[in-house]
């Protein structure tokens, strides 16, 4: 089996590149900052129409999950730093789960891993040695 | 274990293909429409316990799955790391490079802010890591799913 140091020392070195990672992570905006832009809806059963303001977190999401050569809201032109790092992603939702927040997705996977390996464990164990023999095991 | 009626499984068996095309197009799809590996992971999954249920099938390919599971969780965990060589954890190396994976952007449409549609070989990383927790979540659902039924049912077969 794996030494025990190694061990250690790998989750060290897996904490520090968390860390990191937490360092890098890209920058939002400040969470409740009004944007440039603005949503117009409109109801048609109350024929009128509400207004409403964009915070700079989704001006952000819209301009980058959704193509890797995004445009500069302000500019009309993608910035470097847009043509770099723009996931180029059609759902937004799965941009943010996968590229910008993937760290949070390594512990979700992680966390059904050790469940699958639980109730493994647990229900290997309750079974009595007959069916073992038996098994549907492959 | 016991099967079912000849009704539901005669259902079933005209269901199984379609259900599992639209849990493997949510999956596939996942970095262009609603969904995700998650949740086409689930419809799959849920697919295996419709058949456990119905055939009552106790032969499955355990260490398949095991492997499948493990294999889903290594190719995510490899993908996220294989970012640090250009700057951070999962970055997005794959989009709009010369690697011939996934590399393709949106074109926006003319007259149109943003656009709507994208090919389907974009997204770069982002495709990958979402097959990939695809696999891992069919397997491990599935898994649990036959660990638990096998077991409550074995054990009603001996008493």
């Amino acid at each position: 089996m794996i030494n025990k140091g190694v061990k250690i020392a790998a989750l060290i070195l897996l904490i520090g590149l968390m860390i990191f990672t937490v360092w890098n992570m890209r920058d939002f905006g400040e969470p409740g900052e009004i944007g440039d832009s603005d949503v117009t809806l409109y109801s048609a059963e109350e024929n009128r129409t509400v207004i409403l303001d964009r915070t700079a977190m989704d001006e952000f999401y819209i301009a980058n999950t959704q193509s890797g050569e995004s445009l500069d809201p302000v500019t009309d032109e993608p910035s470097e730093e847009e043509k770099e790092n723009g996931p180029s992603t059609n759902n937004a939702v799965t941009a943010v789960v996968f590229d910008y927040r993937g760290f949070d997705t390594i512990g979700e996977a992680t966390v059904l891993f050790a469940a699958v390996s639980g109730v493994m464990i647990a229900l290997r164990v309750a079974l009595p040695p007959k069916d073992k023999k038996k098994g549907g095991d492959s | 274990m016991e099967q079912m009626s000849p009704i539901v499984r005669t259902i079933i068996k005209i269901a199984f293909a379609p259900m599992f095309v639209f849990g493997a197009y949510i999956i596939l799809h996942g970095h262009l429409t609603p969904g995700g590996g998650f949740q086409g992971g689930a419809i799959i999954a849920s697919l295996m316990a419709l058949y456990l249920v119905a055939f009552g099938a106790t032969k499955w390919k355990k260490k398949l799955l095991s492997g499948i599971e493990s294999g889903g969780l290594l190719v995510f965990i490899i993908t996220g790391f294989l970012g640090l060589f250009s700057g951070y954890m999962f970055y997005n190396f794959l989009s709009g490079s010369d690697i011939p994976i996934f590399n393709q952007t949106i074109d926006l449409m003319p007259g149109w802010e943003h656009a709507n549609w994208a090919p389907i070989w974009s997204g770069g990383t982002v495709s990958i890591m979402n097959i990939a927790v695809g696999l891992e979540v069919i397997a491990a659902l599935s898994l649990i799913i036959i660990t638990m039924g096998l077991f409550v049912f074995d054990k009603k077969e001996d008493a």
